[in-house]
C-alpha cells in the first residue's frame, strides 16, 4: 500500500440503516439509481441475487458508483443491499388502497476517496520518493478540508433522502451536513 | 492507540408522552452544526411492529480541537411504541409522535487521535507524562468545554420535551 491510498483509507466513510416495515422495493431501487445518475456517478452493478426464503423473497444488491472529479481524484459511493421477507401487500394510505411491499431492509453505504486513481505517481522513481512528503504536506489540507469534506456530505445528502423515500422519521429536511 | 478519556458517562433522559420525533432529530442536528461537530451516525434503525414503531439511532459527532485534541460525543436515542396522532394547536392540525423516548450521552475526550507519540516506547511515555502533568490544566479545559456542550445539548432536548408536555 503506498502513502497516498493511506488517503483512501481515511477518507473512508461508512454508515447503515436497518428498516422493517412497508416500502416500494421498485421505486426505491429506481430511486437509489436515479440519484446516482443524476449526481453525475457512474453506476455500475456488481451483484444481484434474487431467491426465495422461507418468508417470502430474499435479495441482495451490490452496486459500486465512481465520479472523476479531475486528473487526481475519484469519488466511489458504493452500497450492500439486503432484503429479507419480501413479500407484496396491499395498504391503506389517505384512505385509498394501495399495492406496496413488506419486509427488512438493511443498507450499508460506503464512500471512498481515491487519490491518484491513475497511478500518475507510481510512474516514476523520483515522485515515488516525493509521496511522503506530497501526502504530508502539499496535498494533506485538500483532500482532508477539501475533498473528504465534500464527499462526506454527499454521502450524507443519499443517506438521507433513501430515508425519506422510506419514510422514516429520521429523515430530516434541510440539514447544513447536506452540503 | 489514541488515548480516550471519559468526560460525561451516560447521561440519560426518559420521557413518556406526545412529541414531534422529526423536529426532535432537526434540534440535534441544527445544535451539532452550531457547535461545530462533524455528524457521524453510526446506527439507525427502524422496524414498524403492530404496537408501534421501534426506532433506534446511534451517533458519535466529534470535533478536532487541534492537532493533539479530539472531542467525541456518543448519543444514543431510541423510541419504544412510537403511533402517530394528530392534534390541533393553534387551529393547526401538527403531526405528533406518543411513544417513549430515550436518550444516553456519552463524552468523551481524545488525545493524540492521529498516534503520532505511539510509534516508540518513548514517544508514549512522554505523552503520558505531558498530559499528566504539562498539559493538564489545558486538557482540563478541553474537558470542561466537552462538558458544557453536551451537558448544553441534553438540557434543549429537555426544554423541548417539557414544551410538548402541555400539548
Amino acid at each position: 500500500m503506498t502513502r497516498l491510498d493511506k488517503f483512501k483509507d481515511d477518507a473512508q466513510l461508512h454508515t447503515y440503516l436497518k428498516y422493517k416495515g412497508f416500502f416500494d422495493w421498485k421505486s426505491l431501487m429506481k430511486f437509489m439509481r436515479g440519484w446516482i445518475e443524476g449526481n453525475h456517478y457512474t453506476f455500475m452493478e456488481t451483484e444481484y441475487k434474487e431467491k426465495p426464503d422461507q418468508y417470502g423473497i430474499e435479495i441482495e444488491w451490490r452496486t459500486t458508483n465512481n465520479k472523476k472529479i479531475d486528473g487526481l481524484y475519484q469519488y466511489y459511493i458504493k452500497w450492500y443491499l439486503r432484503v429479507w421477507d419480501l413479500d407484496d401487500v396491499e395498504v391503506e394510505e389517505n384512505g385509498k388502497k394501495v399495492k406496496k411491499n413488506q419486509g427488512r431492509i438493511r443498507i450499508e453505504f460506503d464512500a471512498m476517496l481515491e487519490v491518484d486513481y491513475e497511478g500518475q505517481f507510481e510512474s516514476r522513481n523520483f515522485f515515488k520518493k516525493m509521496e511522503k512528503f506530497l501526502a504530508d504536506h502539499i496535498i494533506k489540507e485538500d483532500i482532508e478540508s477539501g475533498h473528504a469534506d465534500a464527499l462526506y456530505y454527499e454521502l450524507n445528502r443519499f443517506k438521507n433522502e433513501v430515508e425519506a423515500h422510506l419514510k422514516m422519521e429520521t429523515a430530516t429536511e434541510g440539514s447544513l451536513y447536506h452540503g | 492507540m489514541a488515548e480516550r478519556m471519559t468526560i460525561v458517562d451516560g447521561e440519560k433522559i426518559v420521557f413518556k408522552g406526545l412529541f414531534d420525533m422529526r423536529e426532535l432529530y432537526n434540534i440535534i442536528d441544527a445544535y451539532l452544526w452550531q457547535k461545530g461537530f462533524d455528524k457521524r451516525v453510526m446506527k439507525n434503525e427502524e422496524h414498524v411492529q403492530q404496537d408501534g414503531k421501534f426506532i433506534h439511532v446511534i451517533m458519535q459527532p466529534w470535533k478536532k480541537i487541534s492537532y493533539y485534541v479530539k472531542h467525541e460525543i456518543k448519543i444514543d436515542l431510541s423510541v419504544h411504541h412510537a403511533k402517530e396522532e394528530t392534534r390541533e394547536i393553534d387551529g393547526v392540525k401538527r403531526k405528533f409522535t406518543n411513544g417513549t423516548f430515550e436518550a444516553k450521552f456519552w463524552g468523551y475526550l481524545v488525545t493524540d487521535y492521529e498516534g503520532r507519540w505511539e510509534q516508540r516506547p518513548e514517544y508514549f511515555f512522554l505523552r503520558t507524562i505531558f498530559d499528566k502533568f504539562v498539559y493538564k490544566l489545558q486538557n482540563a479545559n478541553f474537558a470542561s468545554l466537552l462538558k458544557n456542550d453536551v451537558r448544553l445539548m441534553k438540557a434543549e432536548i429537555e426544554s423541548f420535551l417539557n414544551l410538548h408536555r402541555f400539548t
